[in-house]
């Protein structure tokens, strides 16, 4: 039975590179995800970092320039600091999403451990479904805010 | 004779489910699957249906070899009475089977390691 024990672990171990579909929640994972890009502030104070030409004057004028950048935020957004990653970031993890899709689809549906058969499809189904979920999380959040 | 006898019959099962339960043992000689279960999604955790383990609701595998063993070594209590009961009025305190002197043979502590 020891040996059979052993066995059963190393499978399951198979499935641990897709662990965080049922250990993390969508809705953590995602707002976490969001929360790991620049926000507005980062975004234009990185652009405003690019047109520096080296003039005596420049950072009072660039420091003025955020503080005005910094005033106007707060009137429209109040305290709120809203932070999003770049279309290459998302687009890096729906690919990486898609690909365990993929391997989802492809693992085998019943596998036999010498004496004991193992039958994973209830698992696969599972996964499928909540690979679907972050897929849709990811997609639908780009087509809800992005603009031509 | 009779305890050697009955010993050797439960012996004999013994070693037969040892190489069913022998991994090796099944590959080397093609068998199929005796037992199939299912990997489930439950409470975040990937498991078994039915554990492997014993479990509360005893029908893990465990649960099913331990039974299995238990029914062989029952064979002691099928023999329609002692022989002996004459002769020795203490194995009447046994209900007239085997089952203690069973219990002791070294041989099937041997063989009951060997599969749990």
């Amino acid at each position: 039975m020891n040996e059979i024990e052993d066995a059963t672990k190393a499978f399951i171990q198979q499935y641990d590179d897709k662990k965080f579909l049922w250990e993390e929640r969508l809705e953590v994972s995602f707002q976490a995800f969001l929360d790991s890009g620049p926000s507005f502030e980062e975004l234009y104070q990185k652009k405003v970092d690019a047109t520096r030409t080296g003039a005596d004057d420049e950072d009072q004028k660039i420091e003025e320039d955020m503080d005005a950048f910094r005033w106007m935020g707060k009137k429209i957004h109040g305290d709120v600091v809203t932070r999003y990653p770049s279309l290459e970031v998302f687009d890096e993890k729906i690919a990486h999403l898609t690909v365990v899709k993929k391997q989802i689809g492809e693992m085998k549906q019943s596998v036999d451990i010498g004496w004991l058969r193992v039958n994973s499809l209830p698992l696969i189904k599972e996964l499928e479904k909540t690979i679907d979920d972050w897929i849709q999380a990811h997609t639908s959040f780009l087509l809800n805010n992005t603009t031509n | 004779m009779l305890i050697e006898g009955i010993t050797n019959g439960i012996n004999g099962s013994m070693l037969f489910l040892k190489d069913q339960l022998s991994i090796q043992y099944n590959r080397a000689n093609q068998l199929q699957p005796i037992f199939d279960i299912k990997v489930n999604l439950q409470e975040r955790k990937v498991t078994f249906d039915p554990t492997i383990g014993s479990n509360d609701r005893e029908n893990g595998i465990r649960d099913i070899i331990n039974k299995i063993v238990a029914d062989f070594i029952s064979l002691a209590i099928m023999m329609p009475g002692r022989i002996d009961t004459n002769q020795n009025p203490a194995a009447t305190s046994n209900n007239g089977d085997y089952l203690v002197e069973i219990k002791d043979q070294f041989l099937l502590f041997s063989s009951i390691n060997q599969i749990t």
